[in-house]
């Protein structure tokens, strides 16, 4: 147990040794070298420019195929006064109206 | 240069006080980021973006607070950020490895660097306490790293971490209880 305590007390002292590191001595200049190129406009790739028209494409197919289904499902509805005509037919409940 | 010209300066965007500033914190910087990220390059570039986001936010900055403090407390802020987008990053790398995208989990990033700080003889040791201090909530991580690695003081914790001297001493009286228990459940597991 005691031989525990002891190995915990200088596993936490181990810290306390950490040397300091000396930063890279040309790093203002790349700090600036960096900065100079984020002020530069960037120049989207005609790649970018193609994967964004390929996603238009596919939104714009899937819009116009919504678009149509529902138009078609709405003039496929037809009233029973109106499915009558459209077959010739008249329906039961006027051959009993007085 | 003090503080009150050299901040007056920075705000008009002076390309000779800011060199100064980089000059004179690159180091502290460094450490800092390095004590969070254990990696030279990693270190490097994330002190290279402190002092980009100093340069671009200097403007808002109303010095209420010591330069150095507002150095540390961007510095922490991104170090801590990289470390959530690097285990982001190493969960989809899994997820990829189950798809047999397996070169993906071995790539460099993923490769333990060590920290060139540590004395050789307390490698092991070391090693074992950062793994240790990871586990730990990030507020007592924080507070423990700039203790120990940075050796700042309670009060200047206390004001990177913009909470009171005795919130501090709570933290990382915390941090050193959870850390001791840790470390005692390892050692008992490898007896």
């Amino acid at each position: 147990m005691k031989n525990i305590e002891e190995e915990i007390a200088k596993t936490l002292e181990s810290i306390e040794n950490i040397q300091p590191v000396a930063s890279n001595p040309f790093l203002y200049a790349k700090i600036k070298h960096r900065m100079n190129k984020l002020s530069q406009p960037t120049i989207v790739s005609w790649l970018t420019y193609a994967k964004l028209a390929i996603c238009m494409i596919i939104v714009g197919f899937n819009i116009i195929t919504f678009s149509k289904i529902y138009l078609n499902e709405q003039h496929s509805v037809m009233s029973k006064e109106e499915f009558g005509t459209y077959l010739g037919i008249t329906t039961t409940q006027n051959l009993y109206e007085p | 240069m003090l503080e009150k010209e050299l901040l007056g300066k920075l705000k008009n965007a002076d390309e000779a006080a800011f060199r100064f500033l980089v000059e004179k914190y690159q180091d502290k910087v460094f450490n800092t980021c390095l004590g969070f990220l254990r990696n030279v390059e990693e270190a490097e570039d994330l002190t290279q973006e402190v002092f980009i986001e100093v340069y671009e936010s200097i403007v808002s900055f109303r010095g209420d607070a010591k330069v150095s403090t507002f150095l540390y407390r961007i510095a922490v802020n991104k170090s801590l950020d990289y470390l959530r987008k690097k285990k982001r990053k190493k969960r989809f790398s899994f997820v990829l490895s189950i798809f047999g995208l397996e070169e993906q989990l071995n790539s460099p990033s993923n490769i333990v660097a060590e920290h060139p700080g540590i004395l050789l003889e307390n490698k092991e040791r070391t090693h074992l306490l950062f793994s240790k201090m990871d586990e730990l909530p990030e507020r007592q991580r924080v507070a423990f790293s700039l203790h120990k690695i940075d050796g700042l003081s309670y009060q200047e914790i206390a004001e990177v971490m913009e909470l009171s001297t005795s919130a501090i001493e709570s933290l990382l009286f915390r941090a050193k209880g959870n850390l001791q228990k840790k470390l005692k459940n390892y050692y008992e597991s490898e007896k």
